[in-house]
């Protein structure tokens, strides 16, 4: 952990994936309003996301991280961090409801229904993002249960992470509460990176090498 | 309908431009301009009125109205027997003032502590006469009946209504228009014929052929601040005077204050009522929100604030003013928190939803000063409406019956006497007007709607968007607001200022009504409700001067006092043959002729 | 100034039939609910307690002095 504290890499990411974020919504004034915890829920939401793109940059498709603190250290903060911020982005649509637990209006329940029966783009999207992201989740806890090779399951698990950020991303700027054009930008640019980063691995098939991974 | 989003924006950069300083803002506002409003520029209508297409219906009972009153209707009238259409300019269950209402009144014969002729008597003493003790019978007798209903549907499960209101009549099949503007009744062969409206949302008009028609319309106010009642304008009121029916009880007020720190703010206002679930209210009579704050401020001039008792001062009550019946004077400390809002009535019974009350002191948002007229332009609830010829909330017009705040029946007087009824009355009074309703249907045939009355309204619907030229409904609106608003006109009364006041209201009468101009479906709207407002405020004026007495909620400084020798009547007002506007007195416990 | 801005919204369209004063309306292409008519506002809070996203945010003040009885 101490390692990882001191490492460049793990500044550099907290720069552009929590401290990036947090300036734009800084400058964007559009975190006022609401009763403080929705709006510290709101942007524990955005961080997550932040943090989960990042996690295309915590792989070993990032010689300079690797390097630095090597592949096994890499994917254990992979790992770590990706467990709990998945949990936090699952987790989200929930906390989008706690107004109609907490403040008076239109019961969660019927709440819920309508928020996942409007046919508009923006949902549509967080649906597949969000169950893309449940079986990124869910294959990743259980890979060594799945009939699969390593190789194959990482093409998978690559698979999905494109997918799941590609409409995530779509959904998160198109209804997103604190989505502005400088956010969209930023949040575009990360992901496109992420995913350029991943396909270069995948096509360059380099560092495939078992080592480290089996654990 | 298209509606370009680029007004929202040139209106908020209009509004920054001009609100450059708060002293900007304050002088538009003696202009009577709205930010929003202000420019001065010619009609560019965004609604092709040209385009505008018909649809044609028919149904055996209409119900207008989607309220507390609009959904009893329907639902007895459907289990009469007959098909039943619901329109409504706004929501089932979210517009008029069915939302904000959460205390509901009951009456248990089996273990109610007052007996039903202690309570009638009490009641009539409290409105001094101005009750009509049938209705007042009726709200006793079946006030239970319908409190078990809407236990039935959910109604006390939650603060918002659109979902119990929704599962009679989807139970029902029941079909419900909403966001339909309804401007014209028809009268054919002396009886009613239907109905005719425009959607908000379409370039459609509608045309609604019925056997019968229950307006539960509401009431309706000068779309005054702090109080929820700017969507509704007295339309069925109007509606139904312009074919010829009897109108009651323009002379009298509703009292409601509001708070003078963003005296707009209807939700804040009132405290945490909006957010609360509804509950069901016990007997409790009273001697309330009439004009006795109005009278205080009017002579000692604010600040003003309410004491520990509900629509009252409690320190140093200025001499004079609003008589007070005895036993009514004081009222004990305010109980719950669903009485009738800031400065409003205490509740009888416990909080609402089984929450427990909240301890003494004024009802929810009422601390602090005040200012008046929240309500301005509403009477007490179901004092002011259309004229009932029997207890089967029928007009005087075949086949139109109206139920709730549109109907003038005088169910608990002059001033509100009991708690909660009114939310009770409008449940009676729908389910009956919805049993008779039913009942007329079946011995009727389909009425037609003659071609030229159609024609007549759909131009006349349209006419405020074929304008080039003409007033803008905002400006005109406030324009009207500036001249009733003022304490010193409809709550303080004179005859010169009532006088004086009808001349202004004359001049927009005949000169910016037929000018009212509209850009879209919305202001098309707008249009129509101010030119009911105009309509509403020469009958409030019209009655007030003819009243020439003071009685509970109506007080006139040059008649003080009551009058039981001429004035122990109503006033009823209805359209003379030669269109003008023509006032007379029915003696209260009489029927009109 | 009264009904004050829309953010998250997931375009249910609910606030825009719930509102009694008509002052919201969904755009046609992205259904996304705008202010279109603030002035029309009564500040009453229905459609934002209707939102099933709690996208609607409402502030006491009305942007122009209103007219009132006494003051
Ligand atoms: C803040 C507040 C608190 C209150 N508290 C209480 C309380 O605690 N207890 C109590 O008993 N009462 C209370 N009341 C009064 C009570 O709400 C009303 O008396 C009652 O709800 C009236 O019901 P209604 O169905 O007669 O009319 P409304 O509920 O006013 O319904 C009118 C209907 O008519 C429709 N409509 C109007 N014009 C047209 C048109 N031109 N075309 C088509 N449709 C039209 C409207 O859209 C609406 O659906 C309160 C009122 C307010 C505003
Ligand atoms: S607060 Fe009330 S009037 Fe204002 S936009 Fe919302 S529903 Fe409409
Ligand atoms: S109710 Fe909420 S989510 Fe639905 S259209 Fe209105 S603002 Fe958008």
């Amino acid at each position: 952990m101490r390692a990882y504290i001191k490492s460049k890499t793990f500044w550099l990411s907290l720069l552009l994936f929590t401290a990036v974020p947090l300036l734009i919504l800084w400058a964007g004034g559009t975190v006022s309003g609401r009763s403080s915890y929705m709006e510290t829920l709101s942007v524990l939401t955005i961080v997550a996301f932040f943090q989960l793109i990042g996690q295309f940059f915590q792989t070993r498709g990032n010689r300079y991280a690797v390097k630095e603190l090597t592949m096994n250290k890499v994917l254990k903060y992979h790992k770590c961090i990706g467990y709990i911020f998945v949990l936090i982005i699952l987790f989200h649509p929930i906390f989008v409801l706690i107004p109609r637990f907490t403040e008076a209006g239109i019961s969660p329940g019927d709440a819920f229904i309508t928020m996942i029966t409007t046919m508009n783009q923006g949902i549509i999207l967080g649906l597949i993002a969000w169950c893309t992201l449940l079986a990124l989740g869910v294959t990743a806890l259980f890979r060594k249960r799945l009939p699969m090779k390593y190789r194959r399951w990482r093409v998978l698990h690559g698979a999905l992470a494109i997918l799941f950020v590609g409409t995530a991303a779509w959904h998160a700027v198109n209804l997103g509460r604190h989505s502005t054009l400088v956010m969209a930008v930023v949040l575009s640019l990360l992901t496109a990176g992420g995913v350029a980063l991943l396909l270069k691995v995948h096509a360059t098939q380099k560092g495939l090498s078992e080592s480290g991974i089996e654990k | 309908m298209k509606t370009s989003k680029n007004q929202t924006d040139i209106s908020r950069r209009t509004f920054m431009t001009i609100a450059g300083g708060a002293a900007g803002i304050a002088a538009m506002a003696a202009m009577g301009l709205t930010p929003n409003r202000a420019e001065a520029h010619s009609n560019i209508p965004k609604v092709d009125a040209d385009k505008m297409s018909s649809v044609e219906s028919e149904t055996d009972v209409l119900v207008l109205g989607s309220g507390m009153a609009g959904v009893f209707a329907a639902v007895k009238a459907h289990d009469a027997g007959s098909k039943v259409m619901v329109v409504s300019k706004g929501r089932l269950g979210s517009s008029g003032l069915t939302p904000f209402a959460k205390g509901i009144f009951a009456y248990d014969a089996q273990t109610a502590t007052v007996s039903a002729k202690d309570f009638l008597d009490k009641v009539s003493r409290s409105a001094l006469g101005t009750n009509n003790p049938v209705y007042t019978r009726q709200l006793l007798e079946h006030s239970l009946a319908r409190v078990n209903d809407l236990k039935e549907w959910g109604f006390f499960a939650s603060p918002l209504y659109n979902k119990c209101f929704s599962k009679p009549l989807k139970e029902r099949n029941i079909e419900v228009k909403e966001r339909i503007v309804i401007t014209h009744l028809f009268k054919e062969k002396g009886r009613i014929a239907g109905a005719a409206g425009f959607s908000l949302d379409e370039e459609k008009i509608y045309f609604l052929k019925a056997r019968s028609v229950i307006l539960c319309t509401g009431s309706g106010a000068f779309k005054p601040n702090g109080f929820p009642v700017c969507d509704l304008t007295h339309d069925g009121t109007v509606m139904a005077y312009n074919i010829g029916a009897k109108v009651t009880g323009k002379e009298w007020n509703d009292g409601h204050p509001g708070k003078s720190k963003n005296p707009a703010d209807c939700y804040g206002g009132w405290g945490d009522m909006f957010d609360q679930k509804p509950g069901v209210t016990g007997v409790g009579v009273v001697h309330d929100l009439g004009v006795e704050l109005n009278y205080k401020a009017y002579v000692k001039g604010n600040p003003v604030s309410m004491g520990g008792a509900p629509g009252q001062v409690k320190t140093d009550a200025v001499a004079g003013g609003p008589y007070v019946p005895a036993g009514f004077e004081h009222q004990k400390p305010p109980q719950g928190e669903k009485g009738q809002g800031p400065g409003g009535h205490s509740a009888g019974g416990k909080g609402p939803g089984g929450r427990p009350p909240k301890e003494g002191g004024a009802p929810p948002g009422m601390a602090g000063e005040l200012v008046g007229g929240s309500s301005a332009g509403m009477a007490i609830h179901k004092s002011e409406g259309i004229v009932p010829i029997n207890d089967k909330c029928q007009s005087n017009i075949p086949g139109l019956y109206a139920a709730g705040d549109a109907l003038g029946s005088y169910m608990v007087g002059s001033i509100y006497t009991q708690v909660g009824s009114s939310l009770a009355g409008s449940a009676v009074q729908g389910a009956i007007a919805g049993e008779a309703a039913a009942e007329y249907s079946k011995g009727v045939d389909m009425p037609e709607i003659s071609k030229a009355e159609q024609n007549r309204a759909q131009e006349e619907i349209l006419a405020p968007l074929k304008r080039t030229e003409g007033y803008s409904p905002a400006w005109v609106t406030q324009t009207l607001q500036g001249i009733m608003i003022p304490n010193f006109v409809l709550y303080i009364k004179k005859e010169s200022l009532l006088k004086a006041a009808l001349a202004f209201i004359e001049e927009l009468r005949d000169h910016h009504l037929p000018m009212l101009r509209a850009a879209d479906l919305h202001e098309l709207r707008l249009a129509y409700e101010t030119a009911n407002m105009i309509t509403t405020a020469e009958m409030k004026l019209k009655a007030s001067l003819m009243r020439t007495e003071s009685r509970c909620s109506h007080y006139r400084l040059d008649y003080p006092d009551m009058d039981t020798k001429n004035w122990n009547a109503w006033i009823n007002i209805y359209k003379g043959t030669d269109g003008s506007m023509q006032l007379e007195k029915q003696p209260f416990d009489s029927w009109p002729d | 100034m009264t009904i004050e801005k829309i953010q998250g919204c997931i375009g249910c369209g609910i606030c825009v039939e719930t509102c009694p004063t008509d002052v919201i309306r969904q755009d046609p292409k992205t259904k996304k609910a705008f202010i279109a008519y603030p002035a029309d506002c009564q500040i009453c809070h229905l459609c934002k307690m209707y939102c099933p996203v709690d996208a609607i945010t409402i502030s006491p003040e009305k942007s122009i002095p209103v007219i009132v009885s006494w003051g």
